[in-house]
């Protein structure tokens, strides 16, 4: 497989926006529609809903993580990317702990850990073991 | 009902993001990161059917989370 300069920085960097965006979008999500007591019925649910800023700035976030998953996976191996990302689980019980409140016991953490320990593995090998044409 | 919720979720996520691989690896590598060419390419990838159909599943997994 030929080495393509720039290639690792991009992908390094486009696989840290999806770590930070997709969990903090989905986050964002959660507190959002924690905000929003249960309406009587499905128009004025939709109403807070879009009407919620929490809940925006948490589509956005996770539009802009497909975005970066997208232009990763235009030249990186997806059974590279997907196992790499992984590691936005240390992210998600992070912000979960800090923004949600919620307690992450100690045999969460070390699950977390493991997924770590994999993801570590998976980032030592090729990004791409296919040929990749210029878009 | 919640072991049922996850394996859809797990499906239809991992053959989400499967749809967009290859809808993206049909593209060819982005190299140009200048907001004229990323729109071109976007105008490009819209036009897949693969993209569609791997964004539509990656909802459905986000409806079900």
């Amino acid at each position: 497989m030929t080495r393509v300069p720039g290639r690792h920085i991009k992908t390094f960097v486009s696989i840290l926006i999806m770590i930070v965006l997709g969990p903090l979008g989905n986050v964002l999500l959660r507190k959002g529609m924690q905000d929003i007591t249960v309406p009587a019925t499905w128009m004025a649910l939709a109403a807070h809903v879009l009407s919620s800023g929490t809940i925006w700035l948490g589509i956005a976030c996770l539009t802009g993580y497909v975005f970066a998953e997208m232009l990763v996976l235009s030249w990186a191996d997806y059974s590279y990317v997907q196992p790499v990302a992984a590691s936005a689980y240390g992210v998600a019980a992070v912000l979960g702990h800090v923004m949600l409140g919620e307690d992450v016991s100690r045999l969460r953490w070390l699950g977390i850990g493991v997924i770590c320990l994999g993801v570590l593995m998976v980032g030592r090998t090729s990004s791409r073991t296919t040929e990749v044409r210029r878009a | 009902m919640t072991p049922l919720v996850l394996l859809i979720a797990v499906i239809a996520g991992t053959s989400g993001e499967l749809c967009l691989a290859r809808a993206m690896r049909s593209i060819g590598e982005v190299s140009d990161f200048h907001p004229s060419a990323l729109i071109h390419i976007l105008a490009r990838v819209v036009g897949l059917p693969w993209v569609w159909l791997g964004l539509t599943r990656r909802s459905r997994e986000l409806a079900s989370q």
